[in-house]
């Protein structure tokens, strides 16, 4: 995670390095951090992540609509669906801005 | 670029929402167990499917890429130390991202193909002892633990920033930001002037030299079609 975010932020902080196709990498490189940070999550356990920082409740305190309290595994498993589907989410946008930096090399030379 | 963000964005949308349906749970009864409940939560065979069409498809373009690239730097006009960096960076990044991938291909296809499972919850409520049995055949213990399969998939998948860091400090002039970032710590300030001297140090990104080597490549390109066909003697 520190890894791929040291790159990312070297780029975008950084005139030459924001030459096409370094931003494209950098954005590579945030997607990898995301799923790799929800990766960490799912490998720790996300059952027990939640349950040891307390997110139902903080979940339950910040959103809009009203949470059944007398039924919490909705919630429950509303955290840890979100949790799986952020990791696979980010894992298939890095992958696509991969196949992309590909496709480009190819129409760039 | 902003195609590709707009493609990514929206093509990834729509395979999460093809996946989605099947990551709901159907099972009640697991909510208390942790392990069960995690083990539930874990890659679905709708989402193993997905993922390895992906894959598959990322392996044939970033080969063809790398191929192409090949070919096409190793015409004349290209300076040989840019063509090597250029080409060693490209082949590492996709090596490293095609090695790491094959792994999660892997776990993928063995979720999809494994010829033996171990038993789903419904099974095991049938047919306990038989059931219990497969489950210790298939992890190898008593304790529910990962296949290796699944294990090495995760290692390599949370390792992924190391490789990308080590193969960005492939490039010189990003190694040169990180040693000018370092001598900063110390009081040293290090100017892109002081590495020119330096072979192997270039003062700029590898893409502003392959362009400019490129636009040379293109003028030679130019000048020898006008030196050829100014040579074609006139038919009248």
């Amino acid at each position: 995670m520190m890894g791929s975010v040291l790159v990312a932020l070297t780029i975008f902080y950084n005139k030459k390095l924001k030459v096409h196709p370094s931003p494209l990498i950098a954005y590579i490189c945030m997607c990898e951090a995301i799923s790799c940070f929800n990766g960490f999550i799912w490998a720790v356990s996300s059952p027990y992540v939640i349950c040891y920082f307390n997110l139902l409740w903080i979940f339950e305190a910040t959103v809009h609509w009203k949470v059944p309290m007398n039924e919490p595994h909705h919630t429950f498993e509303l955290l840890c669906l979100s949790n799986q589907l952020i990791f696979q989410y980010f894992q298939l946008a890095s992958l696509f801005l991969n196949m992309c930096l590909c496709v480009d090399l190819v129409l760039t030379l | 670029m902003k195609y590709y963000m707009w493609f990514t964005v929206v093509t990834c949308l729509v395979l999460i929402a093809l996946i989605f349906p099947s990551n709901k749970r159907k099972d009640e009864s697991y909510c208390e167990d942790f392990n069960r409940l995690q083990k539930v939560y874990t890659r679905n065979e709708r989402s193993n499917l997905v993922l390895a069409m992906c894959l598959s498809a990322y392996i044939i373009v970033a080969l063809y890429s790398c191929i192409f690239a090949l070919r096409r730097l190793l015409r004349p006009g290209v300076s040989n130390q840019i063509r090597s960096f250029f080409l060693v960076k490209h082949f590492l990044y996709v090596g490293v991202f095609i090695v790491i991938w094959t792994t999660y291909l892997a776990s993928a296809y063995h979720h999809l193909f494994n010829p033996d499972p171990p038993p789903t919850p419904k099974q095991t409520l049938a047919f306990p002892a038989y059931n219990k049995e497969r489950t210790i055949k298939a992890s190898g213990s008593n304790e529910e633990t990962l296949p290796l399969v699944d294990l090495v998939s995760t290692i390599a998948t949370l390792s992924i920033g190391v490789f990308l860091t080590l193969i960005r400090l492939a490039e010189p002039y990003f190694r040169f930001l990180i040693r000018k970032r370092w001598y900063q710590w110390f009081g040293i300030w290090l100017r892109e002037t002081d590495s020119k001297n330096n072979a192997d140090e270039l003062t700029d990104t590898l893409a502003t030299f392959l362009s400019a080597s490129l636009n040379v490549e293109l003028v030679h390109i130019i000048l020898k079609g006008i030196t050829k066909f100014s040579k074609v003697p006139l038919l009248s």
